[in-house]
């Protein structure tokens, strides 16, 4: 959603569940001979107790640097020097480590490190973990942490997906679908699925534990973001956003690009809807974690923040 | 390249919702150009640097093939006996004819070469109905060449004075062919019996059948296959109109219908005539039209977005829409919509370049077996029409019965998966401190509920005692 610059949320990020209840009773009402008052309006706000202490954030530009926020008060707590730029980043489940992998070039491979973050005012650059990705793969471009802080997962330019031990930094697995670039992936809520979104015009869903291909939804446009619906065991849904690259569009034709949110059904991998207006790619998608609505973010410079109607509810598949 | 086609076997009059299909195996590299079919339908020709490829059969297998290189267009005879190849590359060390070969089909015999005209026209020699003859205009003269020998018939050709084109006749061995005006000549058409050479009739021009109307820049123009109306399309965008014509024997050809701004630039007749489909081919976005010209109802009006072809199956039940690599680079696909215009399949097909129905050969029937059948056509139209209703119901009890065991099976790994996400709930609350966030409320009781009150608007308004 935010290219520049990148940002991960930190992983105990919990959305903020804002409750707004507009209750209109008529609870004054003044009867004078002739004039009737109107109407106090009670706003009553619900507000959970937000959790994230920190965020971080990477600038691609010189001297190459990551940074960790506090998210509470804006403040930035630590930065990070680094050799080349870095491409993906994640918290942990815990929320204490931090996976990250750079870039290859400038004589640097591509690496995947994770860094403790236990301490936010103190961290030390020297990463727990370091592993090459290069030569022995393509370079990793995003990373998301396994459900319980054992593992991670790097996407890789080539299309392939690794699983890793944090401990060791040894390959587990491997996941070998996709045929061009992975471009994002997103778990399920629970963690225990994962999608990933390819220029190769499809997006796949995968098991997380032992990264068996378990669904393919394919597209006739490259697919930037993916994402699976919280609801997932009432309504087995996933939407997926990209589009015809920019420079590819010959004319300035949104319907050419074909830029709209697509939804699939996760499990007979069918399309059922879409929903056009970016006008441009997009480059990011996710479900709202209550699953009734969702955002896209689009090349376009827009945000797109959708809340299902009905007509969503209703649709059922015949089976 | 590679190509894939699909065929059915062409029993009798029938209404089929699906064609049957059949897959030959994806051969890559499978022409460097195009595909073309035979006329009957019997073989399909491939393209290759070095020659032309026939496949056909049961299994559609190679079967013949001809060498020549550089080779660019064919054709075939009318009953398929013969094909003609054309390459415009020239050995310069031989002397010998090798622009255009004729070829036995069946045998792969080379049977004669001639030397092009520059430039080069197509298709350079007209078949008569039969096989027996072909011709060419070669220097105001019609030369006639028979099979087997291929020898020029009676060793001499036919000098015209100023002939401008000519034609056999579909049934018979008569060359009609037809002279411009020459200062004080007037035009000339002359129907010729071949071998005799005998002019059978001429008729100059004060005897043809003129009229003329005058249209602003005629897009398309198109002849009913059967019967005798034709289209003509006029006009500038979004200016454009659609005319129809009928032609009665004798008298002055009567407007039917004028269609006045349509999105189109192309017409296509259904090969059995009455339907017409009026297309914006590419740069006008692909919108089709269905039109009945009976009474020039529209029966579809919809789109193929950026659709580059349109093609009529050979029984003009179908119409296939494509979107060709040769003519825009994304989205290729084939779709197919019956003569109504009900879209019946969409097909994408990356790098997707051409869609050729195949010709089907004709009727093994006689004349009044086909009665028959029309006469019977109830009867046989009962017996298809449950065939018909079986087989999609077969195809959505399949769709169904996949989804139910798709749907089974991930309801059993959700299960495995969700059994094991419990399993692990002990150490996703000791990586969060104890705090359980499975759910958006699973830690409901520690909210802090907070109210908020301030006064969003005030009305007055008075009311009556």
């Amino acid at each position: 959603m935010f290219q520049d610059p990148k940002y991960a949320p930190a992983a105990p990020l919990i959305t903020t569940n804002a409750i707004i209840t507009i209750l209109t009773t008529t609870t004054i009402i003044t009867i004078t001979t002739t004039i009737i008052t109107i109407t106090t309006t009670i706003i009553t706000i619900t507000t959970t107790i937000i959790t994230i202490t920190i965020l971080i954030t990477i600038t691609t530009t010189l001297p190459l640097v990551s940074r960790i926020w506090d998210v509470e008060t804006g403040a930035c707590n630590t930065t990070l020097e680094m050799k080349t730029s870095v491409r993906g980043v994640g918290f942990s489940y815990s929320g204490t480590m931090i996976a990250y992998t750079t870039d290859k070039m400038m004589g640097h491979n591509s690496e995947l490190s994770i860094i403790d973050v236990r301490e936010p005012n103190n961290v030390d650059s020297t990463p727990i973990m370091k592993t090459q990705v290069t030569p022995s793969n393509t370079k990793a471009l995003s990373v998301l942490w396994g459900p319980l802080d054992e593992y991670v997962v790097t996407g890789h330019e080539d299309g392939s997906i690794i699983k890793w031990d944090m401990r060791t930094g040894k390959k587990i697995e491997v996941g070998k679908e996709h045929t061009k670039q992975i471009k994002d992936m997103q778990l399920s809520h629970d963690g225990m699925m994962l999608i990933t979104a390819s220029m190769d015009t499809t997006a796949r869903l995968w098991d997380i534990t032992n990264l068996e291909a378990l669904k393919l939804y394919k597209t006739d446009r490259p697919v930037n973001s993916a994402a699976i619906s919280p609801l997932v065991d009432t309504y087995p849904h996933v939407v997926m956003g990209g589009g015809q690259e920019a420079m590819d569009v010959t004319t300035t034709s949104s319907r050419i690009g074909k830029f709209d949110a697509r939804f699939f059904h996760l499990v007979f991998e069918d399309e059922f809807a879409r929903v056009k207006g970016h006008f441009g790619p997009i480059n990011s998608i996710r479900f709202h974690p209550n699953g009734r609505g969702y955002a896209s973010g689009g090349e376009d410079g827009y945000v797109r923040v959708h809340v299902f109607d009905d007509a969503y509810y209703q649709f059922k598949f015949d089976f | 390249m590679s190509a894939q086609f699909k065929y059915r076997n062409h029993i009798a009059p029938r209404t089929e919702p699906k064609a049957k299909a059949c897959w030959t195996p994806r051969l890559d590299r499978w022409t460097e150009t195009y595909v073309r079919w035979s006329p009957r339908g019997t073989y399909l020709a491939t393209f290759h640097g070095k020659g032309i490829a026939l496949w056909g059969g049961e299994e559609f297998r190679q079967v013949q093939k001809f060498s020549h290189p550089g080779v660019q267009f064919i054709d075939f005879s009318p009953t398929e006996k013969y094909i003609v190849t054309f390459s415009p590359h020239v050995d310069q060390r031989t002397e010998e004819p090798q622009s255009i070969i004729i070829w036995d089909s069946r045998s792969g015999q080379k049977k004669r070469a001639f030397n092009a005209e520059r430039p080069p026209v197509w298709p350079v020699f007209k078949w008569s109905n039969d096989d027996r003859y072909f011709a060419r205009i070669w220097e105001e003269c019609v030369s006639v060449y028979e099979t087997p020998s291929f020898g020029l018939l009676d060793k001499k050709s036919i000098k015209v004075t100023g002939i401008k084109d000519f034609s056999w006749s579909p049934t018979d061995n008569i060359v009609a062919y037809w002279i411009a005006e020459d200062k004080d000549v007037p035009a000339k058409v002359s129907l010729l019996a071949i071998p005799s050479r005998e002019e059978i009739f001429h008729m100059r021009e004060e005897a043809f059948l003129w009229t003329a109307w005058r249209l602003k820049r005629i897009q398309a123009f198109a002849w009913e296959p059967v019967n005798n109306k034709f289209g003509i399309i006029a006009g500038e965008p979004p200016s454009v109109s659609v005319t129809f014509f009928q032609v009665n024997k004798g008298q002055a050809p009567t407007e039917l219908k004028k269609l006045e701004k349509r999105p189109c630039n192309n017409l296509f007749w259904s090969p059995q005539g009455q339907f017409v489909v009026l297309a914006g081919l590419r740069s006008m976005n692909g919108a089709l039209e269905f039109i009945d010209t009976k009474d020039f109802q529209v029966m579809m009006s919809t789109e193929h977005f950026m659709a580059t072809d349109i093609e009529w199956d050979p029984t003009g039940r179908y119409v296939a829409s494509c979107v060709s690599w040769w003519g825009h680079k994304v989205d290729n696909a084939y779709w197919l919509w019956s003569f109504q215009g009900k879209i019946l399949k969409r097909q994408t097909v990356d790098k997707f370049c051409q869609l050729l129905w195949r010709p089907r050969p004709p009727s093994l029937l006689v004349q009044t077996d086909i009665k028959d059948i029309k006469k019977n056509m109830k009867k046989y139209a009962a017996n298809f029409e449950v065939q018909d209703k079986m087989r999609y119901s077969k195809a959505s009890r399949e769709i169904i019965e996949k989804r139910q065991k798709q749907m089974q099976t991930f309801t059993d790994y959700r299960k495995k998966t969700l059994e094991q996400f419990q399993a692990d709930k002990e150490q996703r609350l000791r990586l969060r401190n104890g705090q359980d966030t499975d759910t958006l409320t699973s830690n409901e009781k520690d909210f802090e509920e907070e109210t908020v009150e301030f006064l969003v608007k005030k009305d007055t308004i008075p009311v009556e005692e």
